[in-house]
């Protein structure tokens, strides 16, 4: 180890000194340029509004360096995301088409788009056709089922990894590469040929579930069905849920970690057992995080739902022909939707669920939770 | 001691002084002691004869109940001898009795005592504390094993692709070590991966690298203005619109974006399929997962004293030298984690390089887009670059799915090999650098 942090050290040295060859002559050329009467006037440009500022009262100048420091971020936020959040709701609202030498044209036609969705559509989920509501109902399910097992895991892991043990820094550094090696494209490469992976994975489940079939053993002791489907799903993902939890047991750590340490000692000096301690300590002083938690495990969910890929779909019209061909027929005998505008509906309806689904948490949660100042 | 004694010790001590010792010769024995009195009471008028005799009473009055006592406690000591013999005694009569006794008699004994023990509350709470902290070892370490077991799994499979040959893909009897061992999938999985651009893997680190600074920039100062400079009603309406960039999917907007991205440039700038389209998203604010850190940002911020800018302040420094000097050198902490996780999120993202179309040669192929390429441009690169390979395998394995599958595998575990590299030396910072940013609260 100290081999590889004389090795470390030399290295930020040469870089280092890599640096100061580079701007060196940078800050010298500089120096010179912004001598020179042009650079002179530039500046007096920039330090304008500075100069304007300095003699106005404490309070307003530092109103206006807020809205100036917020600036680039309200572009930014108006190109990159307000805008074609409108156009998105404004597409799902009318007929889209892209016209050669006249560009994109849109017509009002009301909520027909959601009509078909709700009425029309069927969507593969599963290898088998299932009409668009039925699919909301299967994805919403999983989703709602996702966030307890993951926030409970999550807390729990992290309680765990910040108890001491041995080899603790590696079982950390082990829970956290996750975070690190969770792609989008590595998933789908994965993905692209499941029949790999499944001989692979075969090979090995057949003998844990020879050894003992948990799911089973829950139904022979008289489990009720739900709660044996809810457990043995529970336990079949449990990699998708150790993926997914990474950065809730960081922040959940970062929470226990900012936890008084006198209150365990009282708690310790009185007789309490750890369980105890879990329930009337860790838990209420850890639960104001629980919603940051909770809402970044709704948001993350999403993007790994299953609509995702459906809308994946939607958005490169050219590479799947038999939805054109689906779309391209007239609805209701009145109107013709396009392929962008049924895209825009889902997407609605996508943001809509997504929506609720953390109001829902956050109102269930904000009685759970305990605020130490208050 | 009960009444009965003290009476015999006082009756006993009064018949020894009358064997023994006279009235005059008991005076005596305490002239000193009144020569002093005397002395003291000089300047006191003498006493009268029947004082005299009163006193001399009194004196010898005290002097018996002295010697009572005295007496008393030297029968006390002769009849209860010290603590410690007392125990020796105990336990060597106990021996001698153990070893009087039949087997079975002893092991009664034993249980007995262990009834004792057994029954004890405050042993039996430290019993129970040390079995439950026994238990809970063993099953922590069986849960974190299997844990562990569980994450690392697809790295090791990926590795066990990576080593085998292309011709043990139709072997049914290779599951985890392959039978021919080659790197071949690594050399084929590599040119997959640069079939766009030979520097496919310098540029994903040079974008990330890049994003990563500039994202660090931008939300810090962001969330200082949402942090400090505060503007009635605009700063927290405005954050929370800023959140909601969160809740709402990406791909959702995609149709929209790619749409109005194409329909009107971005002062002048043309986004789809431009190298800087990236950094000039990231430097406004709304670069990859921004809102989460620009929520850190100000939560950090919020948690500086502030006395700390006001002192900055009374020394003259405007707003922007007390966030450049004085704020920024403090936020340490979240700006280590904000870059790694920049860094780490960029390096990894796929949704945006194909919204900018950088998978074009002439723009900038990052892994991600490279990994997700089509199984014709595969079969079209192997069948260019791998002849004689094919030669050898045989058409049929070529065109196998799951040759294909093998080789996104491994490209998949090139495309983490960096990343793993990096983190094994950085993962401290990594995990403590959470922890030291401070956010509590919403």
């Amino acid at each position: 180890m100290n081999k590889i942090k004389k090795a470390l050290h030399k290295a930020k040295e040469a870089v280092g000194s890599f640096f100061q060859k580079i701007f060196a002559p940078v800050k010298r050329w500089w120096h010179k340029v912004s001598q020179t009467k042009f650079m002179q006037k530039v500046i007096n440009v920039l330090a304008f509004i500075p100069r304007k500022i300095k003699g106005l009262k404490n309070h307003t100048r530092k109103v206006i360096w807020g809205l100036i420091f917020l600036v680039p971020l309200m572009i930014g936020f108006i190109y990159f995301f307000l805008i074609p959040f409108i156009y998105t709701i404004w597409f799902s609202l009318s007929y889209v088409y892209i016209r050669a030498g006249e560009g994109l044209k849109s017509e009002f036609i009301g909520i027909d788009n959601f009509k078909y969705l709700f009425n029309v559509l069927n969507i593969t989920y599963n290898y088998e056709s299932i009409p668009f509501t039925q699919y909301l109902v299967q994805v919403i399910i999983l989703i709602a089922t996702d966030i307890p097992i993951i926030l409970i895991f999550s807390l729990i892991m992290a309680v765990v990894l910040n108890s001491k043990f041995k080899g603790r820094a590696l079982v950390r550094a082990i829970f956290f590469m996750p975070v690190i090696f969770n792609s989008q494209a590595i998933d789908m490469a994965v993905a692209a040929i499941p029949e790999l992976a499944e001989s692979t994975s075969n090979a090995t489940a057949d003998l844990f579930n020879q050894m003992f079939s948990f799911k089973e053993f829950l139904t022979n002791a008289n489990f009720p069905t739900w709660l044996v489907n809810f457990l043995s799903s529970a336990s079949s993902r449990i990699y998708d849920v150790i993926t997914y939890s990474g950065i809730q047991i960081l922040i959940f750590l970062s929470a226990i970690q900012s936890v008084p340490r006198h209150l365990y000692e009282a708690a310790k000096m009185e007789g309490a057992t750890q369980y105890e301690m879990f329930w009337k300590i860790t838990f209420p002083m850890v639960s104001p995080m629980l919603l940051a938690a909770a809402v970044y495990t709704v948001v993350d969910s999403f993007l790994r739902s299953p609509m995702v890929k459906t809308l994946q779909t939607y958005d490169n019209p050219g590479k799947i022909i038999e939805g054109i061909g689906e779309l391209g027929k007239v609805v209701d005998g009145v109107h013709q939707l396009s392929f962008y505008g049924a895209g825009a509906a889902i997407s609605i309806v996508f943001f809509a669920i997504a929506a609720v689904i953390v109001l829902v948490v956050l109102g269930i949660l904000s009685r759970v939770v305990f605020y130490y100042d208050e | 001691m009960t009444n009965k004694d003290e009476k015999e010790i006082q009756e006993s001590v009064e018949q020894e002084i009358k064997e023994t010792t006279s009235i005059d010769e008991v005076s005596n024995l305490e002239k000193e002691d009144t020569k002093k009195r005397k002395k003291k009471n000089d300047s006191e008028e003498e006493l009268t004869p029947e004082e005299k005799e009163e006193q001399a009473k009194k004196e010898r009055d005290m002097y018996i109940t002295k010697l009572c006592a005295d007496r008393a406690l030297e029968q006390m000591q002769e009849e209860t001898p010290l603590p410690e013999e007392i125990v020796q005694e105990e336990a060597v009569s106990e021996e001698a009795v153990l070893e009087n006794l039949t087997f079975a008699q002893r092991m009664k004994k034993h249980m007995e005592q262990a009834k004792v023990n057994w029954n004890d509350p405050t042993k039996k709470m430290v019993r129970n504390r040390r079995a439950l902290e026994i238990f809970g070892t063993i099953f922590r370490t069986f849960i974190l094993i299997g844990l562990c077991f569980v994450i690392l799994l697809p790295v090791l499979q990926k590795v066990s692709y990576a080593i085998r040959a292309p011709q043990d893909i139709s072997n049914q009897q290779v599951v985890w070590i392959p039978e021919h061992w080659s790197l071949m999938n690594v050399k084929i999985a590599y040119t997959y991966l640069t079939i766009n651009s030979n520097t496919t893997f310098l540029n994903s680190i040079f974008l990330s690298a890049i994003c990563m600074v500039i994202q660090i920039m931008a939300t810090a100062v962001a969330g200082y203005a949402f942090a400090r400079l505060k503007v009635k009603y605009f700063s927290n309406i405005f954050f929370y619109l800023v959140i909601l960039t969160l809740v709402v999917p990406n791909e959702s907007l995609t149709i929209a974006r790619s749409l109005f991205f194409q329909d009107t440039p971005f002062f002048f700038v043309n986004l789809i399929s431009n190298v800087f389209a990236m950094f000039i998203m990231s430097a406004f604010g709304m670069g990859l997962r921004s809102a989460i850190f620009i929520y850190l940002f100000r939560q950090f911020f919020r948690g500086v004293p502030i006395e700390l800018e006001e002192s900055a302040e009374v020394d003259g420094a405007g707003v922007i030298r007390t966030f450049w000097s004085v704020m920024l050198p403090n936020a340490r902490g979240a700006i280590v984690t904000v870059g790694l996780f920049s860094f780490v999120w960029q390096y990894n993202d796929f949704y945006y390089a194909t919204l900018y179309k950088f998978n074009d040669p002439k723009v900038l192929p990052l892994l991600t887009t490279s990994l997700a390429g089509s199984v014709s441009q595969f079969r079209s690169m192997f069948e260019t670059s791998f002849r004689t390979l094919i030669n050898e395998l045989g058409e049929t394995i070529a065109r196998d799915d799951k040759f294909y599958g093998l080789i996104l595998n491994t490209g998949a575990l090139l495309m983490m090999l960096p990343l793993i590299i990096a983190y094994f030396f950085v993962q401290r910072l990594f995990v403590e650098s959470i922890e030291r940013t401070g956010i509590t609260g919403m």
